[in-house]
């Protein structure tokens, strides 16, 4: 399909770069068959923007320029947007151990979490 | 004329046939059309056409187009050299175009190493942007201002393309049969018919249409191996003395006054031993690279940080000019100085060679940890003595292996000396983030905290007492400030590096558990505030696990933490 939005980093679950959603929930797709997605819906980071418009969280993460080398990204912003579909507010400690399993190797650690609190607040500083 | 001298004379030099070229077009700049290159094709028509290489062009749609031989890495680099052009040449970031890390295309800046693209490349594009005069910092409306990533959009949409996401058709996938041992001879093998094997020395791999079935192929082969030992470490026995080699970017000697004479006015001595472990770059994107021969031309595509130097050990490996020879940079999940040399690069050129096809290689993660190269380890020593005021007056140092970078003392001492012993490493070592200035500010500002403990003195008073550089001084005072050293229980570290300075202050629990960092760094004229909170910011907490956790592990054969679930 030419997707490459969703990134190799590990092949065993545990720097989540390769995470997509599966029916709305975070799954990590190096651990995934193509078979168990059969019927269901799958959206990769590229699925996120509608008609040229970002989706909040990933406004935010523009916003707080969360990133450096930009690999990370795309699964910490699905594990977001995962996070904020199950839990509209969470607390700052929520954000950090559901985004514990992302390595972002470049260390914007303490961006993402404002990223993520920015989108939770609807975009409003 | 020694090798910096000659560097910059080369810088220069290029710089004057640059500006020549672009007189020679009357209106300034040279009016190509370029486009992202997306196809073998497009390359093969930059390298038929044979364009001299020009920093600035201006293209059909009066957009400017920069190159640089730098890569982006996630500093920011793209968005600096953008936002250096549009200050010069009074125009807006948007109209700025940037071409990195193509040694056909760009002019070669160097490795991206060594934090050199600020001191070192900036002012050659503000040069050649600028056509004369480079604007005053007091007039900056673009540099100093936090311009965001120009690659913002393309990294929250997942359309920014890494290395490892260049899969062109026709391509095939490699995989490398690898032993378990970290070296290891290759004895014999054997595989089914249908597995397309190339092999070379110890180099064995697989070949087919998809990565996929590569590596089910890879799965199928036998190899018997014959396992070479890790030795043990000893830096000290295998240390060469050190030397101090005119021009060296890290001098390997240090000093001043006499050692005999420090000694003498010693009241109170101290001698520690301090230890720096290997740890793995891990950078998100494992390495990755395609390869293609025509005919006697090869080229290239990699997430290197230095194309030119990859471009030499290739045409050096294959015995062929380097104008035969092109590496192009797609920006990569990051570096932290660990893609220098080209180890993937070559591994896909050969395997490309020897299968007769063009070749992507993609490195596992466990490939990744195995044969990239780890932050050197290393021993150092140091003696030092303080007088009856709590003056330092002597001080000895000696790093074995971990390198010279921050070895001089920024403290004011008569009598010291500080010496680099190249020794030999068991591990394939190489540059780290930081670049190797993490071993030997651990090593001195631990020791400065022993120090003022021997004197009785508040660490903070200490170093202030022994410092004369007032840049030094403030960042200190300024921390302190931030952090309320006075009220609250913590650790200090400073440093002056490559002319900056900086101040670290952290609040630890009893558990070893971070709670909180202050940093005060004065760099100089800022180009990009935002950008550089980030980086300081990211370096910070990456920095955080070498320091309390990460270190690399071996049986005496094998790596045994090859994995993020293990390391």
């Amino acid at each position: 399909m030419g997707l490459t939005g969703a990134k190799y980093g590990c092949g065993e679950g545990t720097c989540g770069a390769c995470t997509v959603l599966v029916d709305g929930v975070a799954k990590r797709a190096c651990l995934i068959r193509v078979k168990d997605v059969a019927g269901r819906a799958v959206t990769t980071i590229e699925g996120l923007e509608r008609e040229g418009k970002l989706h909040p969280v990933q406004e935010a993460f523009v916003s707080e320029e969360a990133f450096q080398c930009g690999y990370c990204t795309p699964g910490m912003i699905l594990g977001a947007v995962a996070l904020l579909a199950k839990n509209p507010k969470p607390s700052e400690q929520a954000i950090r151990q559901n985004l514990d399993a992302h390595i972002c190797r470049c260390g914007t650690y303490p961006r993402i979490v404002a990223a993520v609190e920015l989108a939770a607040r609807g975009g409003k500083r | 004329m020694n090798l910096k001298q000659a560097y910059v004379a080369e810088i220069a030099e290029r710089l004057r046939t640059r500006r020549e070229v672009v007189q020679l077009f009357g209106v300034g700049f040279t009016v190509v059309v370029v486009e992202p290159l997306h196809s073998w094709q497009e390359e093969d028509d930059v390298v038929a056409a044979r364009k001299p290489v020009v920093r600035l062009e201006t293209l059909p749609d009066g957009k400017v187009l920069v190159k640089t031989g730098k890569v982006e890495l996630g500093q920011g680099s793209r968005t600096l050299i953008a936002q250096c052009v549009a200050e010069e040449m009074g125009i807006p970031v948007d109209r700025v175009r940037v071409e990195m890390g193509n040694t056909d295309t760009c002019p070669d800046d160097g490795g991206t190493w060594a934090s050199s693209l600020t001191p070192e490349t900036v002012p050659l594009v503000r040069a050649a942007a600028a056509k004369g005069k480079v604007r005053d910092p007091k007039d900056w409306t673009t540099l100093g201002t936090s311009i965001p990533s120009l690659d913002a959009r393309a990294i929250v949409t997942g359309a920014k393309k890494f290395a490892s996401d260049w899969m062109p058709a026709g391509v095939m996938a490699a995989k490398i049969v690898r032993p378990e041992a970290y070296r290891a001879k290759l004895v014999s093998f054997s595989a089914p018919p249908e597995v397309k094997i190339v092999k070379e020395g110890d180099l064995l791999a697989v070949v087919a249409p998809t990565m996929r079935e590569a590596e089910a192929a890879a799965a199928k082969v036998k190899a018997v191996w014959s396992d070479v030992p890790i030795e043990k470490p000893d830096f000290r026995a295998n240390a060469e003395a050190p030397v101090l080699v005119p021009g060296a970017r890290y001098p390997g000697i240090v000093s001043r006054g006499s050692l005999e004479v420090g000694l003498s006015l010693a009241a109170k001595k101290l001698k520690a031993e301090y230890r720096v472990a290997n740890i793995a770059q891990v950078p998100l994107e494992p390495w990755a690279a395609v390869a293609r021969w025509t005919g006697e031309r090869l080229r290239v595509k990699s997430g290197s940080q230095a194309p030119f130097l990859v471009r030499r050990e290739l045409s050096q490996h294959f015995r062929m000019a380097e104008a035969k020879v092109t590496v192009r940079t797609i920006d990569p999940g990051s570096g932290y100085g660990g893609r220098q040399r080209g180890e993937c690069e070559l591994e896909a050129a050969r395997i490309a060679k020897l299968a007769q096809a063009p070749v992507r290689l993609a490195w596992s993660r466990e490939e990744e940890f195995e044969r990239a190269y780890f932050r050197p380890a290393g021993v150092i020593d140091v003696a030092s003595g303080i007088d009856a005021a709590g003056r330092i007056v002597h001080w000895d140092f000696h790093n074995y292996n971990s390198g010279a970078s921050s070895l001089g003392l920024p403290y004011d001492v008569d009598n010291f000396y500080c010496g680099f012993h190249k020794s030999k490493a068991v591990l394939k070592e190489g540059s780290y983030r930081s670049l190797a200035a993490v071993a030997n500010n651990f090593a001195r500002e631990s020791h400065i905290d022993e120090l003022a403990l021997l004197a009785g003195e508040d660490p903070h008073e200490c170093r202030l007492k022994n410092l004369k550089d007032a840049r030094l001084k403030e960042v200190l005072t300024r921390g302190a400030e931030k952090f309320g050293w006075k009220k609250r229980k913590g650790d200090i570290a400073c440093n002056l590096e490559k002319d900056a300075r900086l101040s670290l202050f952290v609040e630890i629990d009893e558990k070893i558990k971070l709670r909180r960092v202050v940093c005060v760094f004065d760099c100089g004229a800022i180009l990009n505030p935002g950008n550089l909170r980030n980086q300081v910011e990211g370096a910070i907490v990456q920095g955080l696990g070498g320091a309390l956790f990460e270190r690399i592990e071996h049986d005496g054969t094998r790596i045994v933490n090859n994995r993020l679930s293990r390391y």
